[in-house]
């Protein structure tokens, strides 16, 4: 703390030592002819004198008149040079000069830099590019284009979350998603999803959801630490800078803007599925089974399924080949979208409406988003002051069909013999699809009974907004308060029909039905975020160097609680009602609370626009923290150096721009709620792991408190975050080439983790402070325009990311592994010291020492090894983006790619289609007894242990075991490589020309045709999935992959878009 | 302007409200013990009857997997391993749950001395039932939290020798205590607890002496007991279910609820229970839907037969039935046993078999009188055993059939001990090819058998959960391995 009164205190003499400096002098302001933006940095020198001045952060200058000198040289990279007469309150347009090779960039506390002052990589994106591909959230369409930034879709299904990592996984536990902030304030980004992603796996979408993409101007990715600094503890995973749209001024037109479009999507990636083999089990056909393991297709006629009123259904014995996908829709979306703007000298304004409707590709509204958003925002200068504000809406309807096992409908879909016609199934009137006599009493049911009677929605209303307050005082300061508030009230319906008691005394042969007595669970959530900012910023050109200092404090406040209620045992069966039972409800609530104080300081420092130096400190106290340790200060530097402005005009000519730029910045990540203090709980006991088998108190009427299973610790100090990051800018021909090139190499320190412990010491789990995980990596976007001509361009740039995590350190006396996810008895991911984050471990075969598999002599199956392999990890070896944009006259064509090559997934996908022998890899050997290829038996004589070629086939009645547990690669079958390319997107787009309307008052009139995700290319071994999908969330667990998710679409779509 | 600045600083300094705001309101953080050792009850209800209780059943050869159903194919076949985790939650509900739980109870300074008893006798029984399974499991060095995150493996002789002494010092502590703690096992009465304490010791002093470990020493201990005869009345259960859920026996939730129904009866039991005419049976069996009649399926026979579920008798389902921590049947077979090993009486060792069929029997709410078994025509009368090993023999197989359905982990237990019933010398595909070359109520290997032919499951493995995150947890030992006590 003594350090940033210092800081200030130097800041305060500086600036009174300048404000003496004036004297007689002009002003005026620099914008770009390209978006009206003010131009920042720009050089404006009096013609035929040394006199200059930079603009400021609003594209203000003041510049002393000097002799008879009466011409002004307006100046800036990129842009063409201009010259006008020299008078105050001048208004200069700047035109661009070729391609744009600098441009304003918003970063930390809003502040505008010129992108050449920059010592970090940031990357700036237009709203245009964020809309134009017309995706229903602003985040996923900048997937595989950022270099640094790994975007994913959770899921396809309709307004679902995004996973948005900034140079790699740095926290354990903590969250890894960058902060949003929205016109100053954060915005609360929490994913709504399920944690119980084996059985019911959901997700609602995300906070950042609920902005409207048309709403925005522009978009910063601030990536490493010394660019975040200021934003502190909540910025350690990035910040996503956005700045809304504001009234602009229109000397035609009357700021009306209309955008509306239509949408179809349809199934991108199923599995592929074998069509030779159908309903039976151990090679044989039988009449209840929910697997292909029978003989090959022979055209005959079976009965199948469950016999009713003395019938029973009948098919042919013959494979289906598009029947998985014939059973999914076309999806349909719709939106429209309408905004009002104006302004003049002392107001502007801004007000929007969207509306969204998207009904995804299962049958029925069981995949549907709906989403209406409404903006208002404004201000208004009085002398010095100016105020404004902004408030928006969100309100939003999703109702999503619940993946993982059980009766999801898709574990229900995948488990269908090859020779069932699942669109037969549609009819739901006809007793054979009810579930009392579906076709198989094995653990799955009829998907379109699923999709119809099944209830899982989310309703969320959300309104952020600010007021503020800035007041330029004393020439070159300004004061600001801004308070923020994002608000979220949401609730959850979740409920399932009573099976036991509609289909009583139907052949419920496995007792599936009987258990389903009907549930219904209403949760609802409140959260609330209030963010309060004081700055004082001071900006001053002084001959050839410019200071801008900043100084500031935050408070914030973060509160969150629910209640959940949820009744089983429903005596009207599909009547979902709390009162709809004998049973007694039960109910539960869970509250926390946060708050976070920060205090930090920024001082820019640049010398004829050649060399820049920025400063920023920052300290925070956080609630969550012990005492002790609750204050934690961090510091960043960084600096850039154009070192062009030194070349000669010779060499300039080619060599447009360059830049190198270095940064060293720290971030801290505080705990989260709770982790300090132990607690007892209810006690609730359950060995067996299932759902129902948990027994909780009360019991007879006795009530009791077990210690909780998790460790807190008093010694908990933040998470910090080192970085170190170079770069380089350069452009050549004007910018007809240019590259952004960035290496980082990121410690993020004493990482909070829940760490598991042996049982045996009594608890399942420890607080800890535990250790070092580091990112380093590189990225580099390169954009070249091979051809432009005065009505052609063509664009092309490439991004590309490597990120090598290592995980440095953990606690030796844990053996420095930590579990991050698994599942019980297989597949786990894990932290292990010297490997990378994420490693994969599963069980494999045992081999023998030259390699071969080792097999049971008795049955010829594999034997598994004594223990877990290391089969790889969950990181991506490195990611690329391909974009390409070729403009003609009013047309404009954009193609993207998205590549990423390597890393690991856990499939459910793949796991249920070996086990139901609907995979194509099952048809191994046309399901012919076989010896495992390589296989040997182990000999113990003696007590020593000897090998022998095996002989011993694998018997018929194995083979659907053989599959069922994973072959020869045993557990470690369900792990996928995860690599793939991605046809992101293809947008066409056409601007009508003007002179087709000009007698009407039409501005503008633009019709584009778009594709997201058209093409899938995966390995060959992936037949199963689209790997970009996940069951558990948008963090670091959600890369443990997917447990039978729903499957991934394309998207097509066209947009008007009309100005007035 | 002042009037702004000065309004601005003070929505932002003033409106700073505190940071101590990090005490969870949702959790307790501190309880009286009171009301903490009802959760130690549950906690071990929770392991010896629904994971343990699972899995031992089939080793007891209770019953096994359903033709038509998958979930336990691997534990019918004995080709679950270490990574099946069958033990691993078990192993966490007991040393996370119930003996941290204990730990509360013990150190709370308002614990009276008969509270720390009974829960000295609760940690007993745990590790009692973690040594029966794994042999060895850490004791001297666990439940020390963060101080010892790696606790070392103890030898199961030294953990049962430990135990044993602590319920020796609790008692010796007990004085005339009686217990505060809220108790849903044996209504706080610290008589029984001593009741259950001596059944404990009793079972634990049989294995001592059947291991040949300190034979007279041990032997001198059963009778000290057996003379002093303070044992439990009744039996030591768990009672308390009721059928909703989060309140169901808990593995009636797993069996039931959670998964469709997996279990159909296995051919050793239904044929015993049939060759001794045992109404029992219609207690723990329905008839198969096909013959009604009782029809056992041959372990491990599931893939080889290619049966349906018709086939086979179904298990009767008790959603608010029990969880048994200590059968009093089981203490009179225990006691007949003694009977007739050390004290040569054949009279009192008649009375302790003839009470623990009745005991069983009511139980169990039988209407039939215990009396059909060994009454006069009862063909498991005592009369029908003509010497000692022939009687023990008698005793052996009735506890077995008395601890079906009631407590499995016990059973597999004394199986392993007595090694009665004994297996079968046949092969499964001898006795389903011909039924005569069996012997009712003899164990048989499972025609899969994962271990190799004729090998029975004689321990579990060592749980994963250890095996991940403690270096100190032993290698891997297959389980065909027998656990320390079990010798013979």
């Amino acid at each position: 703390m003594r350090k940033l009164t210092f800081l200030f205190t130097c800041l305060l003499l500086v600036g009174i030592g300048l404000v003496n400096a004036q004297s007689k002098s002009i002003s005026g302001n620099v914008f770009s002819a390209d978006d009206g933006q003010p131009v920042i940095g720009a050089t404006v020198k009096l013609k035929g004198t040394t006199v200059l001045s930079i603009t400021d952060t609003n594209g203000k200058f003041i510049i002393n008149l000097e002799g008879n000198a009466k011409t002004l040289v307006i100046s800036y990279v990129g842009m063409k040079t201009v010259e006008v007469e020299a008078k105050n309150n001048l208004t200069i347009t700047l035109d661009p000069d070729s391609k744009q090779i600098d441009e304003v960039v918003v970063t930390a506390m809003g502040i505008k830099r010129s992108e050449k002052a920059l010592g970090y990589s940031a990357t700036s994106v237009n709203g245009s590019d964020i809309s134009k591909n017309r995706t229903s959230d602003m985040m996923s369409g900048l997937a595989g284009k950022v270099a640094g930034v790994q975007i994913s879709s959770t899921s396809s299904d309709p307004g679902t979350s995004n996973s948005v990592v900034i140079r790699g996984f740095s926290s354990l536990s903590g969250s890894n998603q960058p902060l949003y902030i929205i016109d100053g304030v954060p915005l609360t980004n929490s994913s709504v999803y399920s944690t119980d992603g084996l059985n019911s796996g959901s997700d609602f979408g995300s906070g950042a959801n609920a902005v409207n993409p048309d709403d925005i101007e522009n978009m910063t990715i601030l990536k490493g630490a010394a660019a975040t600094a200021l934003y502190g503890n909540r910025a350690a995973a990035g910040v996503i800078l956005i700045t809304t749209k504001s009234g602009k001024a229109h000397n035609k037109g009357l700021g009306v803007e209309y955008n509306g479009g239509l949408q179809w999507e349809s199934v991108l990636r199923l599995p592929e599925m074998q069509n030779d083999y159908g309903m039976g089990w151990n090679g044989k056909k039988t009449q209840l089974e929910n697997g292909s393991w029978g003989p090959k297709f022979d055209g005959s006629m079976q009965l199948f399924g469950n016999i009713y009123d003395n019938s029973q259904k009948w098919k042919s014995y013959v494979g289906l080949k598009n029947n998985l996908k014939d059973f999914f829709d076309t999806g349909f979306r719709y939106s429209n979208g309408l905004s009002f703007n104006g302004a003049n000298e002392k107001s502007d304004y801004f007000v929007s409406f969207s509306q969204l409707r998207d009904n995804g590709i299962l049958p029925t509204n069981a995949d549907t988003y709906n989403k209406y958003t409404f903006s208002a925002r404004g201000s208004h200068k009085v002398g010095a002051l100016t105020m404004s504000s902004s408030i928006n809406y969100e309100t939003q309807k999703n109702s999503f069909s619940t993946t993982g096992q059980g009766f999801s409908m898709i574990n229900s879909l995948y488990q269908t013999p090859r020779d069932i016609s699942i669109i037969g199934l549609k009819n739901l009137s006809d007793p054979f699809n009810s579930p009392g006599y579906y076709y198989t009493p094995y653990g799955v049911t009829n998907p379109y009974y699923v999709l119809a009677n099944n209830e899982n929605t989310y309703n969320a209303e959300k309104i952020f907004g600010k007021f503020q307050l800035d007041y330029d005082f004393l020439r070159f300061f300004k004061a600001t308060y801004r308070i923020g508030l994002d608000a979220t009230n949401s609730e959850q319906d979740n409920a399932s029909p009573n099976l036991k008691s509609l289909y009583a005394g139907t052949p419920d042969a496995s007792g599936n039905l009987e258990k389903e007595e009907g549930n219904v669970e209403i949760t609802t959530v409140r959260r609330r975020e209030i963010n309060q900012d004081f700055l004082l910023t001071f900006s001053k050109p002084v001959n050839d160097f410019t200071i801008n200092a900043l100084a500031g404090a935050n408070i914030n406040e973060r509160k969150y609680s629910d209640l959940d209620a949820s009744v089983t045992g429903l005596d009207i069966p599909t009547w979902y009602n709390l009162s709809n039972s004998a049973n007694t409800p039960v109910v539960s609530t869970y509250n926390w609370l946060r708050r976070l104080f920060g205090v930090f300081g920024q001082v820019d420092l640049s010398w004829k626009s050649m060399l820049y130096v920025t400063g920023t400190a920052r300290n925070d106290w956080s609630s969550t923290l012990p005492k002790a340790n609750r204050s934690f200060f961090y510091p960043g530097i960084t600096t850039s150096f154009v070192f062009t402005e030194l070349l000669p005009s010779s060499v300039t000519d080619w060599f447009t721009f360059g830049k190198i730029r270095a940064a060293y910045g720290k971030t801290g990540n505080d705990a989260n709620v709770y982790m300090v203090d132990p607690v007892f709980a209810q006690a609730s006991a359950n060995a067996s792991g299932w759902t129902e088998s948990a027994v909780t108190f009360p019991l007879n009427g006795v009530n009791a408190f077990s210690k909780g299973n998790v460790l807190g610790n008093k010694n908990l100090s933040p998470e910090i975050t080192t970085e170190y990051e170079l770069g380089t800018n350069l452009a050549f021909f004007k910018g007809r080439i240019s590259l952004d090139a960035s290496v980082y190499n990121r410690n993020s320190d004493k990482q909070i983790f829940s760490l598991n412990m042996d049982p045996a010491s009594g608890y399942t789990a420890q607080n800890l402070n535990l250790g070092k995980i580091q990112n380093k990596g590189i990225e580099l976007l390169l954009t070249v325009r091979p051809v432009q001509t005065k009505d052609f361009s063509w664009d092309v740039s490439c991004n590309f990311t490597k990120n090598i995590s290592k995980v440095i350190s953990l606690p030796k006396e844990l053996g420095g592994i930590a579990r991050i996810y698994g599942l019980t008895g297989s597949t786990s991911m894990y932290a292990i010291v010297g490997q990378p984050l994420g490693v994969f471990k599963a069980e494999v075969a045992k081999r023998d020492p030259d390699g071969h598999i080792v097999v049971n002599s008795t049955t010829g199956l594999p034997i598994a090894a004594d223990t877990f392999a290391t089969l790889g990890n969950m990181n991506y070896k490195f990611e690329m983006g391909l974009s390409t944009t070729i403009k003609y006259k009013s047309f404009s064509l954009a193609i993207d790619f998205d590549i990423r090559q390597g890393g690991l997934m856990y499939s459910r996908t793949k796991e249920i289609n070996y086990f139901t022998g609907n995979a194509i890899q099952t048809i191994y050997n046309n399901r012919n007894t076989f010896i495992v290829p390589n296989s040997v038996n182990q000999v113990t004589t003696d007590g020593k242990v000897t090998y022998v070629t095996n002989t011993t086939p694998i018997s018929s009645s194995d083979i659907t075991n053989y599959w069922g547990t994973g072959g020869s690669d045993m557990g470690s079958y369900t792990l996928i490589d995860k690599s793939y390319i991605k046809l992101r997107s293809v947008v066409l787009s056409w601007n009508l020309p003007n002179s087709w309307f000009r007698k009407t008052p039409l501005q503008e009139v633009r019709l584009s045709a778009y594709g997201n995700n058209l093409l899938l290319w995966t390995p060959a071994t992936n037949t199963f999935i689209d790997p970009e999908t996940s069951s558990f969330g948008n963090d670091l667990e959600g890369k443990f992959g997917e447990y039978t998710s729903n499957p991934s679409t394309r998207r097509f779509g066209v947009n008007l878009m009309v100005k007035f | 302007m002042k009037k702004i600045i000065s309004f601005v600083s003070l929505a932002v300094f003033l409106s700073g409200c505190s940071l101590d705001v990090n005490t969870n309101p949702n959790y307790p953080s501190s309880v009286p013990s009171t009301l903490v050792l009802p959760a130690v009850e549950n906690s071990i209800a929770s392991a010896v009857g629904d994971a343990m209780y699972n899995y031992a059943g089939f080793f007891a050869q209770y019953y096994d997997q359903m033709p038509e159903a998958n979930q336990y194919n691997t534990i019918a076949n004995y080709t679950f391993t270490e990574s099946t985790q069958l033990i691993d939650r078990s192993y966490q509900t007991l040393y996370a749950g119930a003996l941290e739980d204990v730990d509360v109870v013990l150190k709370d300074a308002n614990s009276t001395a008969a509270d720390k008893y009974a829960a000295t006798v609760l940690r007993a029984f745990s590790f009692q039932l973690l040594v029966d399974n794994m042999d060895k499991t850490p004791y001297s060095e666990a439940l020390q939290g963060s101080a010892n995150a790696m606790p070392k493996w103890d030898e199961g002789q030294k953990v049962y020798e430990g135990v044993l002494k602590e319920l020796d010092l609790a008692e010796a502590n007990l004085g005339s205590a009686t217990m505060n703690c809220s108790d849903l096992l044996l209504s706080k009465s610290v008589t029984q607890w001593i009741g259950f304490a001596n059944a404990l010791r009793l079972r634990m002093y049989l294995r001592f002496v059947d291991a040949g470990i300190d034979v007279a020493g041990y032997t001198a201990k059963i009778k000290t007991l057996v003379d002093a005869g303070a044992f439990f009345k009744k039996d030591v259960k768990f009672d308390v279910y009721s059928d909703q859920t989060g309140k169901r026996n808990p593995w009636y939730a797993s069996n039931k609820v959670s998964l469709a129904m997996n279990h159909v009866g296995a051919y050793p039991i239904i044929s015993y229970l049939q060759a001794t005419k045992d109404p029992r049976i219609a207690y723990d069996f329905v008839p198969a839907t096909k013959t009604n009649t009782y029809a056992g399926a041959i372990p491990g026979s599931k893939d080889a037969l290619g049966k349906k579920n018709a086939d086979y008798s179904f298990l009767n389902y008790y959603a608010t039935k029990p969880v048994y921590f200590f059968t009093q049947s089981e203490l009179q077979f225990l006691l007949a046993e003694v009977y007739l090993r050390f004290y040569s009486d054949d009279a009192k060792a008649q009375t302790a078999y003839e009470a623990g069929i009745d005991a069983d029997f009511s139980a169990r709410g039988m209407t039939e009188s215990s009396s059909v078994m060994y009454g006069p025509n009862g063909k498991v009368a005592w009369s029908t055993a003509t010497d000692v090993a022939a009687k023990l023999k008698l005793v052996y197989m009735q506890k077995w059939v008395a601890l079906c359905y009631m407590d499995h982990m016990e059973a597999w237990s004394e199986i392993r001990r007595t090694d009665c019933p004994k297996l079968s010398s046949k092969t499964a595909a001898q006795i389903n090819a011909d039924a005569t070359v069996y012997t009712p109520g003899e164990l048989i290997s499972p025609m899969l058998d994962g271990l190799g032919d004729g090998n029975m499951v004689k321990r579990m493995f060592f749980p994963i959960v250890a095996r991940q995150l403690n270096t100190n947890t032993p290698v891997s030992v297959p389980v065909t391995t027998s656990v320390w006590w079990d010798k013979k």
